[in-house]
């Protein structure tokens, strides 16, 4: 309960801010513009393709519509991302409101988790907006719900990955720039790190963030792509904790 | 000595930038290289020097509370790092896929894991960029095929890691190459690496034999070469050319068949067979030949009615379903016929797939027993909202027709019938077979060069070679709807599995008997100007819009207060 309450109290920080609202502006505006673009594009090539039907059979809402929007999607996230992290810790080290947390009745963990779901809540917030695409399609052709649930399902993992890698960054300085270009060299690197080695299996291309997200995107969910992001996000919520729980005997 | 305690950790910071140096090298060239061994000489020395250099501070730090605290802290750290890389490896080794696609594009097809059990020897070298879409697919493919056959050696080979191996083979392709080898016999794949085109590429390589098909021409019938016209066969002709099938459009005229083909195909005849050409099939039946014919509503009546001497009774209707769930389902059409499992009965063409059919303008097909030489059944039959209707071509609206028990058959019609040829002399081979009615009145072609066909073509006994020597065994199926696997319909249901199982029973190839992928795609997205319009308004302006009045009346309400 604690934890859904700071939540809220986060949700509602970012939403009482002119930036909060002008960053969920433009995120739609860009996935919007992709979108429009790319329904354009699809049906130049559907007209073209009309009149041949072995060729038209290659048409796939799948593959050549959802799959790329939902591409171009995790990387505008990516660029987002860090910065709804950025202030999540820094912010209460620079006001230095973070002891007077610490020395609330909650825990480090429902501080953590709250603040995690908060974020979590906003980038649920900005990717409600793009429910256009699923709306549209669907008033004019049958698109795959497996598809469409997989792609949302990997923006949101994206998301949480990013957004718990910049909560340990931004508990690590009181400088929000600093903490958002951490957070977002490392997201970039970690999501360039498939392109070092050709084999899929190989170690730098498994710790990748875009490589567990290409099935997912298609309707195909692994295993290994959910213990991945289960993995990485525990992984940095736990050292986030362990730093902000530091402030104690620091 | 003042000096180098003050500037000591400038030592420490070289050692440990040199151990990340050694890993990043020991991690690129995964062994121990001599560079790995200096700089790791290196920063070695330079963190033992920092160590004695420093000791009072280090010993100091490490008494201290905050380096106890936090060096627990770390290994916490450090350890559920570890947990969450052992759940991952733990999952990667134990990995389950679920495929959430309505269609299950991504789960091989029954069929595709029948031919992958029956692979024996065979090895597929594929040459993709390495993490490139196609690659990953074919990895997902072949690793499907590999659960089912274990025998099946896979290598995946990126060209530009391995050029020697990819000159080789020849790789030239862009997209990539696949390479099936199976002895000395091997297949090649450079465009397409579907599942559909692996698996007949593995099925022409396990297949010894190639099935000679001879397409009927000169009647009208639907084009096998026509891959552009909805009304076209030229997709499934592309399929069959993919498969151990030899097609070839033949003209019954030519006679020969049995010298020819396998099987012959009739698929919607618009106008008569000649006699001599009705009989060169009745010959070809007889001496255990294999004929698949499709029958649109109204077209060649003469041959219609010249398939009852094999016990098929083709008739002069049009099968019209009143079915509510159809037309829930949006089939408005009272002429398309959505045929599900209840609607067929058990035969190893039907039994090899799940989905629906769908068949439009169809015409009743049903067999009669007790014909001579002749044993068959009727396997694919409507509901019973159905009725054959005979008095279609009077209507303008089959909107205003209406079952009549006293001529139309109601419910559950019969739309195709199997038959197998049990005794070929009883066929009447070469006698006059005049179909109830007016003979066809088939106009003589001019002879055709090179042709053996016998001078006159209305003489049925013409056609009938000297060393005819009839037997049983010959296979018939008669469907009263020739264009369910044409280019507009292929992709409906299982449409496709309906024809190329007929023809895999035609010819023995068990096989090939079963579902196969789902023709994906096709998926169309037609929008007039205004909607598209509409669809950049709501993208571009609307949405993104009302999150910048958000901002806007945030900023105004702040400025106000």
């Amino acid at each position: 309960m604690i934890i859904l309450a700071i939540a809220g109290r986060e949700l509602r920080s970012i939403f009482h801010t002119t930036v909060g609202w002008l960053v969920i502006a433009g995120f739609l505006l860009m996935t919007g513009f992709f979108w429009a673009t790319m329904v354009s594009f699809y049906i130049v090539q559907g007209a073209d393709l009309l009149s041949n039907p072995n060729a038209a059979m290659q048409m796939s809402l799948t593959d050549h519509l959802l799959a790329p929007f939902f591409g171009n999607t995790a990387v505008v996230l990516l660029m987002l991302s860090p910065a709804l992290s950025m202030r999540l810790f820094s912010e209460e080290i620079k006001q230095r409101t973070l002891e007077l947390l610490l020395t609330a009745p909650v825990s480090t963990w429902e501080i953590i988790l709250g603040k995690f779901l908060g974020a979590m809540g906003f980038v649920g917030a900005m990717l409600l907006g793009t429910l256009t695409v699923p709306l549209s399609l669907w008033l004019w052709a049958s698109p795959d719900p497996g598809a469409l649930f997989g792609g949302y399902l990997s923006l949101g993992l994206l998301a949480a990955a990013v957004i718990s890698l910049g909560m340990l960054f931004s508990s690590l300085s009181q400088n929000q720039i600093v903490a958002v270009v951490l957070t977002f060299s490392a997201s970039l690197a970690l999501w360039i790190l498939s392109w070092v080695s050709e084999d899929p299996q190989a170690l730098v291309v498994q710790m990748s963030l875009s490589s567990h997200l290409q099935d997912l995107a298609t309707g195909v969910v692994r295993l290994s792509d959910l213990a991945y992001f289960a993995g990485f996000v525990g992984f940095f919520l736990f050292a986030t904790q362990q730093r902000v729980d530091s402030t104690r005997w620091r | 000595m003042d000096k180098l305690q003050r500037y000591g950790w400038t030592l420490g910071v070289a050692g440990l930038l040199g151990v990340v140096v050694a890993g990043s090298l020991w991690f690129l060239f995964k062994e121990a290289t001599q560079s790995v061994i200096i700089a790791a000489s290196v920063a070695t020395a330079l963190l033992g020097t920092w160590a004695y250099v420093d000791r009072q501070a280090l010993a100091g730090t490490l008494a201290s509370r905050g380096f106890r605290y936090g060096s627990g802290s770390a290994t916490l750290v450090g350890m559920v790092g570890a947990i969450a890389l052992f759940g991952f490896v733990l999952s990667k080794n134990h990995d389950h896929r679920w495929d959430l696609t309505q269609e299950q594009r991504f789960t091989l097809s029954e069929q595709s894991l029948q031919v992958a059990r029956g692979l024996e020897g065979v090895e597929l070298i594929a040459f993709f960029q390495g993490g490139s879409a196609e690659e990953r697919r074919f990895r997902d493919l072949s690793e499907g095929l590999r659960l089912a056959n274990p025998s099946l050696q896979v290598r995946v080979v990126d060209p530009f890691r391995d050029a020697a191996l990819a000159r080789q083979f020849a790789v030239t392709s862009a997209y990539g190459t696949v390479v099936l080898k199976r002895g000395e016999a091997s297949q090649r794949l450079e465009s397409d690496f579907s599942e559909d085109a692996v698996v007949a590429a593995l099925i022409r390589l396990q297949s010894d034999e190639k099935h000679r098909v001879c397409w009927s021409t000169g009647h009208g019938e639907f084009d096998i070469a026509d891959d552009y016209t909805p009304g076209g066969y030229g997709t499934v002709g592309a399929k069959l050319g993919g498969l151990n099938y030899a097609v070839t459009p033949y003209r019954l005229l030519q006679g020969a068949l049995g010298d020819h083909c396998d099987a012959v195909v009739v698929m919607g005849p618009q106008e008569e067979l000649l006699p001599v050409e009705e009989e060169q099939l009745a010959v070809f039946l007889a001496q255990g030949g294999r004929v698949l014919v499709g029958l649109e509503p109204g077209d060649a009546p003469g041959f219609s009615s010249a398939l009852a001497r094999y016990g098929v009774v083709v008739g002069d209707d049009l099968v019209l379903d009143a079915d509510i769930a159809a037309r829930a389902a949006g089939l408005d059409d009272p002429t398309a016929l959505l045929l599900d499992q209840r609607n067929r009965a058990p035969h190893p063409i039907l039994e090899a797939f799940r989905g629906d059919l769908l068949l439009q303008l169809t015409r009743s097909v049903s067999f009669l027993d007790g014909t001579p030489g002749m044993a068959g059944s009727e396997i694919v039959r409507t509901g019973p909202s159905a009725w054959a209707e005979t008095q279609w071509r009077e209507a303008a609206e089959t909107d205003a027709l209406g079952p009549d028990p006293s001529v139309d058959i109601v419910g559950d019609v019969p739309l195709m019938v199997v038959a197998e040829v049990t005794d070929g002399g009883a066929l009447g081979v070469g006698e006059q077979h005049a179909p109830d009615g007016a003979a066809p009145a088939a106009e003589v072609p001019a002879p055709l060069e090179g042709l053996t066909a016998p001078l006159d073509l209305s003489d049925r006994s013409a056609a009938v070679p000297a060393d005819f020597s009839p037997v049983a065994g010959g296979r018939l199926v008669v469907i009263g709807d020739a264009g369910f696997a044409s280019n507009r319909f292929i992709a409906a249901g299982s449409n496709q599995d309906l024809f190329f199982n007929s023809l895999a029973w035609l010819v023995d190839e068990a096989d090939q008997l079963g579902e196969r992928p789902e023709v994906l795609g096709g998926d169309m997205l037609e929008m007039n100007i205004l909607e598209e319009a509409l669809l950049w308004l709501v993208s571009l302006f609307l949405v993104p819009g009302l999150a910048a009045i958000m901002a806007l009346v945030i900023l105004v309400r702040r400025r106000f207060q």
